[in-house]
């Protein structure tokens, strides 16, 4: 009972308090009894009869009187009949009836219903076409009944039992039950009640303490030690926060720094480069023919002409071309054909991130050695749930003079494990213009089952030895996006690079 | 990657081994490098797609099939007309004029077939994955096949003016001019311009005189037309490389053979040497045990690579520690030891290999650009900014008009829509962009975008240079440059980087209320409140402030 009585508001336990007095109130003695305004009486009643202290009881019924908008405009301009009767008393000869609403300063429609009336009541009488008023006297009745319309317009509202038997009459005649704004009044029953506590609030009574009681701690309370004289109310911890805005990172980029993290952990270091690639290095350098079918302006996008063409250093365009036409002095029969150099240094839009080991082949990379790249590549594609117009492919090499395809085999096993947390593998024989043998491995991730998860192989010696590299290369790229879309939860790729700022910050921390 | 389609129970019928079906043929696919796509029973429709870009030979159910026997059961067919002399009459003769247009010319006919709805459907598909694919829209090479027993041998292969010969294309009654047929005809639209730019073209002639088809373009409507029931072939393979015009008919005439057709050379008679098809072209390759050990990472006898090349379709002969291989006639790809080196592991297996973990060390590190990357988001993220990731490739509109800054932009060639048809150079109109689609979202917003950009650079090697940007912006109702400009002193402050600001004047900012960063002598960034007639065009109504740096 304590505790209960110690998480109690401060409203809660001043109305409460309040019953000390007396067992039953009825709401406005109750206000001024727990000394609280009353909008906030109302709130502690609410609260107080949800936990059962209190109760309501009916006392009975009263009826309240109130003025309707004509009734108000009785009381604010008088009758409409004494306005008649005191034009017609300025012409002794009477007014034709048809005149008598503009000689009023009236409209037809409420003058003309009351001529009859006020005929039949005796106050005026109607002779060809005119009437003259009859009784001056019936002026000074009407402004005798309109008193109570002026007492009750300053009250707002009465108990119809508070009024004189005259007025309750008055009121009650200007009453229209079926539709009350025709009325000159509204009488509305309305339903007494009092607030009487309950036996679960009279056990709690006790407990309570009028205290004085801290809601926030201030620096003055905790400097002056004034905190100890109050008590600091306990809070219902359970009540929803507000939520906060905060700055957060991408969830796509957490996923990718995860790889990222995974692949320097694993020994590779990063390369990067230019967006805007020439031919030669992003295809011509890896082998890839200038007739190969993935190479046209449905494939890649080239920039304007009035860029201009690349420069292509040497000796690198020589070997290339000659791997090409005839295989040069890398003991190849070359693709046969006549490679040309114009088209090579064509800009594009980097197509693959496989351009970027070919430069790093160029660069003189290290043996042994292991790099990658999470490179932005472009493709000319539709842009729809699976195909984005840009996307990130994580790919990259290893270099060893003792590397095999069997250590191929067993570094694409290592990222299945590392990457996709994937124990069974498949292995395929697949095709690259650029490495031989080529594989591709389908791992068995735990949420999407089987997946191509990447393409590998080892460079041929067409790639390596015109870029001045001796020693095997593997190559490799990993298929990551439906990864990522699975930790993202989404099922939609362009939403990888969404503009919606409520799901941004809504996604959770991956 | 080309996709094929062909019945599933005359694959299993041509493999002819009970130990394969439906279940299981996925594993067997493998050493052909296709994938199984799909199957519809009701058609009895296999869906393949072979990965080999470079072996058309097995862009076909006969070539599907022909690997699955060799590789897996030891099983190939002796195709011994290769070597054969062509009859007398078996010959094409070709005139000296087409050396300049489309030069070489291939063929061979065929009997003892039974052309049948099944046989018409695979001969058409492999013929137009060759012509399509290999044969590059026919440009490459083009296949013509026609019922044998209406033409009177030998062939002539000749050049024509376009005007000077008519006849009736293939799907035509009337007679059309070779001009009429290359703006009229489908087919002429469609590859006509393999032939622009000559008023000549390539034309083959029966020994009567009668058009047998204007290649690459169109069949003759009266020669050139196969039909059920025919009982003899000819088949000619026209082109622009030699040896890719004899591949594609080595191709067309082992697939023929694999349904039971007798192959006839031909001798090809060009004026200062006579050739004959189909033939062996191929040169042999030699594979040491050494190489084979060295790539594959594993022993292996000089037999048993002998055996497994074997199995890839080469004749091998084994000279010391080597085998020494002929590639067959059907197959274009091997140019060097490392193809034959595959072709081992295919046949051993790629799942049969152990896998081994590499045994070098290496240092594994992220590149500078990345590493300090992450130092400004963990400082944005600190200042309680969003990260956002937004694609590269923006529209011209975007980064310049709605900008109102005009200057240079570099512009996709070919873009898919116009929305995608340039680089973006600015991170700032991407956030603006942003903050324009998201006026629902509870304020204020402070967003960032940290990555590439790419800008036209006549000294770069590329024309262009990329550079690494961090862009930040923020937008509520009060929000300004004081704002900004303490978001960007805190970043600069923490990167312990020293700047100024200098006053300048841009169309995307307020005069007065925007300047350039300036680090080390250079310009490293602008920062300001965007103007308020630039936030006109992007129907934001919301006060921006936001900087831009390069890093």
């Amino acid at each position: 009972m304590n505790e209960t009585a110690e998480s109690l508001h401060p409203l809660e336990t001043a109305v409460l308090l309040a019953f000390k007095k007396k067992e039953r109130f009825s709401s406005s003695d109750l206000a001024e009894a727990a000394g609280i305004p009353a909008a906030q009486l109302r709130t502690a009643i609410e609260w107080l009869l949800l936990k059962e202290f209190i109760t309501v009881v009916e006392t009975g019924k009263e009826n309240i009187v109130s003025l309707t908008a004509l009734g108000d405009s009785v009381a604010e301009n008088g009758f409409i009949e004494s306005k008649i009767l005191k034009t017609l008393a300025g012409h002794k000869d009477g007014i034709l009836i048809k005149d008598l609403p503009d000689a009023c300063g009236l409209d037809a429609a409420s003058v003309n219903p009351l001529i009859g009336t006020l005929r039949k009541s005796g106050a005026l009488t109607v002779e060809q076409g005119a009437a003259k008023v009859v009784d001056l006297k019936f002026i000074e009745k009407l402004e005798e009944r309109r008193k109570v319309f002026i007492k009750i317009r300053e009250l707002k509202s009465v108990d119809l039992a508070e009024l004189s038997e005259e007025e309750r009459n008055e009121a009650r005649d200007g009453f229209k039950k079926r539709s009350p704004e025709k009325g000159y009044f509204r009488i509305d029953e309305r339903t007494l009640s009092d607030v009487e506590i309950t036996s679960k609030g009279k056990d709690i009574l006790p407990c309570l303490k009028l205290r004085q009681v801290i809601n926030q701690i201030t620096p003055q309370m905790l400097s002056s030690g004034k905190w100890r004289e109050g008590e600091i109310r306990k809070y219902d911890i359970n009540l929803n926060p507000p939520k906060l805005v905060i700055g957060k990172k991408h969830p796509y980029r957490q996923f990718l720094e995860g790889v990222r993290n995974k692949l320097t952990a694993l020994g590779f270091k990063e390369m990067y480069g230019p967006l805007v690639e020439s031919e030669f290095w992003d295809m011509d350098a890896l082998f890839m023919p200038q007739f190969h079918s993935a190479r046209n302006i449905h494939d890649v996008y080239f920039l304007k002409p009035s860029l201009g063409k690349a420069e292509i250093a040497e000796p690198y365009l020589s070997n290339v071309k000659a791997a090409h036409e005839n295989g040069g002095a890398f003991s190849s029969k070359g693709w046969n054909y006549k490679f040309d150099v114009d088209r090579t240094k064509k800009l594009i839009m980097r197509s693959q991130g496989t351009a970027l080991s070919a430069r790093t082949l160029a660069g003189g990379p290290d043996n042994p050695g292991k790099y990658f790249a999470v490179a932005r590549c472009f493709r000319y594609d539709q842009i729809d749930a699976t195909h984005g117009t840009d996307f990130f492919q994580v790919e990259g090499i290893a270099i060893d003079d003792n590397l095999n395809f069997r250590k191929l085999l067993g570094l694409l096993k290592l990222f299945a494990k590392e990457i996709a947390q994937a124990d069974d593998i498949r292995f395929t024989p697949a095709y690259f213009p650029f490495t031989e043998p080529s594989v591709e491995m389908h791992a068995k991730h735990p949420v999407l089952g089987w997946i191509e998860l990447g393409g590998a192989g080892i460079f041929r010696k067409e790639v390596t030895l015109p870029l001045g590299v001796e020693a095997p290369v593997i190559a490799w790229g990993l298929g990551i996006d439906r990864m990522a879309m699975v930790s993202l939860g989404i099922n939609d790729i362009r939403q990888l690079f969404s503009h919606d700022l409520e799901f941004l910050r809504d996604a959770k921390v991956v | 990657m080309p996709g094929y389609t062909c019945s599933l129970k005359e694959l299993l019928k041509m493999i002819s081994k009970d130990e394969i079906s439906l279940d299981n043929l996925e594993y067997y696919l493998d050493c052909v490098k296709s994938e199984f796509k799909g199957y519809d029973e009701q058609k009895d429709e296999l869906k393949l797609e072979n990965n080999d870009t470079n072996r058309p030979d097995l862009w076909s159910l006969e070539g599907t099939a022909r690997q699955i026997l060799s590789v897996h059961f030891n099983e190939r067919k002796d195709y011994d007309f290769f070597g054969k002399t062509p009859e007398s009459k078996h010959k094409i003769i070709v005139s000296e004029e087409v050396a300049s247009i489309r030069p070489f010319i291939a063929g061979f006919a065929v009997s003892d077939i039974e052309v049948s709805d099944s046989f018409l459907e695979q001969i058409i598909q492999a013929q137009e994955k060759l012509c399509d694919n290999f044969g590059r829209k026919r440009e490459l090479i083009a296949i013509g096949v026609y019922d044998a027993g209406q033409i009177a041998f030998p062939i002539h292969y000749k050049a024509a003016i376009l005007d000077d010969v008519a006849f009736s294309p293939l799907g035509f009654e009337e007679k059309m001019t070779l001009r009429e047929i290359l703006s009229k005809h489908p087919k002429g639209i469609q590859y006509g311009f393999i032939l622009t730019g000559s008023d000549a073209a390539p034309i083959l002639y029966d020994d009567n005189g009668s058009v047998l088809s204007f290649p690459p373009i169109i069949n003759s409507n009266d020669l050139g037309r196969v039909k059920v029931g025919d009982k003899r072939l000819f088949v000619e393979v026209t082109g622009t490389d030699k040896e890719a015009v004899n591949l594609a008919a080595n191709i067309m005439a082992v697939n023929i053979a694999d349904h039971g057709g007798v192959i006839y050379p031909f001798a090809v008679e060009y004026s200062s040497m006579t050739d004959v098809s189909p033939k062996i072209f191929n040169c042999e390759t030699e594979i040491t045990c050494e190489f084979a050990e060295k790539i594959s990472g594993m022993k292996v006898s000089v037999d048993d690579l002998a055996g497994y090349l074997e199995r890839m379709g080469h004749k091998v002969r084994i000279s010391g520690n080597s085998a020494i291989c002929l590639p067959p006639p059907y197959r274009g790809d091997v140019m060097h030891m490392s193809d034959l080196a595959e072709d081992y592991c295919i046949a051993f297996g790629y799942n049969n290999f152990e896998p081994e973990m590499l045994d070098s060390f290496t240092v594994g590190t992220e590149s500078d650009k990345a590493l300090f990357e992450k130092k400004i988001r963990e400082l944005m993220v600190g200042m309680s900014f969003q990260e956002v990731m937004t694609y590269i490739l923006t529209s011209a509109e975007n980064q310049r008009d709605k900008m109102r800054d005009f200057s240079d932009i570099l512009e996709i060639a070919n873009p898919m829509t116009e929305t995608f048809g340039a680089v973006r150079r600015s991170l700032i109109p991407i956030l603006l962009e942003i903050e324009s689609k998201n006026p629902r979202a509870e304020y204020p917003h402070r967003i960032f975008e940290t990555g590439e950009v790419a800008l036209p650079c006549e000294e770069s090697p590329e024309r262009s240079v990329t550079l690494y940007k961090v862009a930040a912006l923020i937008a509520h109702g009060t929000s300004n440059f004081s704002e900004i400009s303490s978001v960007l002193q805190s970043l600069m402050f923490y990167l312990n980087w020293d700047y100024s600001l200098i006053p300048f004047e841009h169309p995307s900012f307020i005069p007065g209320r925007c300047g350039i960063i300036v680090s080390g002598g250079k310009r490293i960034g602008i920062i300001g409140e965007i103007h308020p007639e630039t936030l006109e065009n992007w129907s934001i109504a919301m006060p921006c402030a936001c900087f831009e740096l390069s890093f």
